[in-house]
């Protein structure tokens, strides 16, 4: 069964594009648009992986993080920041709050993709 | 000019003059001028503020152009023929030029703001190098440019920000590339001296004359530049670089000969042992 990618973004360009992508690479996508639709849609699809952008309306990426970790049942639900925040400023903390990791933006396609199989363990 | 909030203003020594006693009973006296820079300083601030949020706002849209971009040339739409390859590979050059003059912009703007941290760990300089000029060969042999470097020993241990070190010699070899023809040798030279680590990249390009040479660390300074085809620079590498060198506490400087060559140098502080 494909696996389930959640990609948290409020510029529903930037989702399409991304979907696209990762369709192509066999995933299953479920889009969100704000931190809220983000954390309702992981609660309720459970998907494998979740890309997370930071500046949200409704929780930013940082709120939706530390919501998810509170419960037991989607707390291991890998993530990965995707932002256009400097790395400098943001890679650390990220990692601090138990993210698999970040991607800076405008990112490389190939890039994005190596790591999404990476934390998947493919 | 009287201000009473002397203790808020910004200023910056101008000018020092000594008098010195000319007969015995004279006193000798030392007059300082100092510059109100404050509004100077504010303006600087509001602009590198400007800078960065601006170059914040440009990476959402440019992300977005840069996928789709890629997208069709990856053939994730559709097949796409070898005429329209060509023309979005272009725009794919330039996106990617784009996303680098940003990234500068932001760089130039965080150093000036004194907002760039730096992450400072042991480093090995030496093997920093080779890493570098390893990742540059490809790029040296097309041009047909020898390429190589010389360390005086396999460990010189520093303490500085790899990844922001690792920019300045990518700058400085990127830039010695671009300036050198073909047949042309670049080299990067790493020695000690006391308590300073002194790290060159040699070539034998185009030179700098030596009016030019001044004003070469300063933002948006290009000179050398060629219309056409070819790769283009910011003007923002070399004064990235000096920031970034100057926060670890070392110094930038080059020697350059018209016609002959050029050698950047830097110098950071040793670990402290």
């Amino acid at each position: 069964m494909a696996k389930k990618i959640l990609v948290a973004d409020d510029e529903p360009d930037l989702v399409k594009m991304l979907s696209m992508r990762l369709r192509a690479h066999g995933y299953e996508v479920i889009a969100a648009f704000d931190g809220l639709q983000a954390v309702k849609e992981a609660y309720k699809e459970k998907p494998d992986l979740i890309l997370l952008d930071i500046k949200m309306p409704a929780g930013d990426g940082y709120t939706v993080l530390e919501n998810l970790k509170r419960s037991v049942q989607i707390r291991s639900i890998p993530i990965i920041f995707v932002s256009a925040l400097p790395p400098s400023e943001v890679e650390e903390k990220v990692v601090q709050l138990g993210a698999q990791g970040f991607i800076s933006k405008p990112f490389d396609s190939k890039e994005l993709i190596a790591r999404v199989k990476k934390v998947l363990g493919e | 000019m009287e201000k009473d909030n002397i203790e808020e203003l910004i200023l910056q020594p101008d000018l020092a003059r000594v008098f010195f006693a000319e007969e015995e009973e004279e006193e000798a006296s030392i007059v300082v001028s100092l510059k109100d820079i404050t509004e100077r300083t504010k303006i600087e601030q509001m602009k590198n503020e400007f800078i960065a949020s601006v170059s914040h706002e440009l990476k959402t849209p440019l992300t977005i152009i840069k996928e789709a971009t890629d997208l069709v040339v990856d053939e994730i739409p559709g097949k796409i023929v070898e005429g329209q390859r060509d023309i979005l590979t272009t725009a794919q050059e330039n996106i990617d030029r784009l996303s680098n003059i940003i990234n500068s912009l932001l760089d130039i703007s965080r150093i000036e703001s004194g907002k760039l941290k730096l992450y400072t760990k042991p480093v090995n300089m030496s093997e920093l190098i080779k890493n570098t000029v390893s990742d540059f060969k490809y790029l040296a042999e097309q041009k047909g440019i020898l390429l190589d470097y010389k360390v005086t020993q396999d460990k010189v241990d520093i303490s500085c920000d790899a990844d922001k070190i690792r920019q300045v010699l990518v700058n400085l070899i990127f830039n010695a590339l671009k300036f050198t023809s073909q047949d042309g040798r670049i080299k990067v030279i790493c020695n000690e001296n006391g308590n300073e680590v002194i790290v060159s990249v040699q070539d034998t390009g185009i030179g700098i004359s030596e009016e030019n040479i001044p004003r070469l660390f300063d933002r948006f300074i290009q000179f050398g530049r060629e219309p056409g085809p070819g790769e283009k620079g910011t003007g923002l590498g070399l004064a990235i670089s000096k920031g970034i060198v100057e926060l670890h506490k070392g110094r930038v400087w080059v020697e350059s000969k018209l016609n002959k060559g050029s050698e950047f140098y830097f110098s950071l502080p040793k670990l402290s042992s």
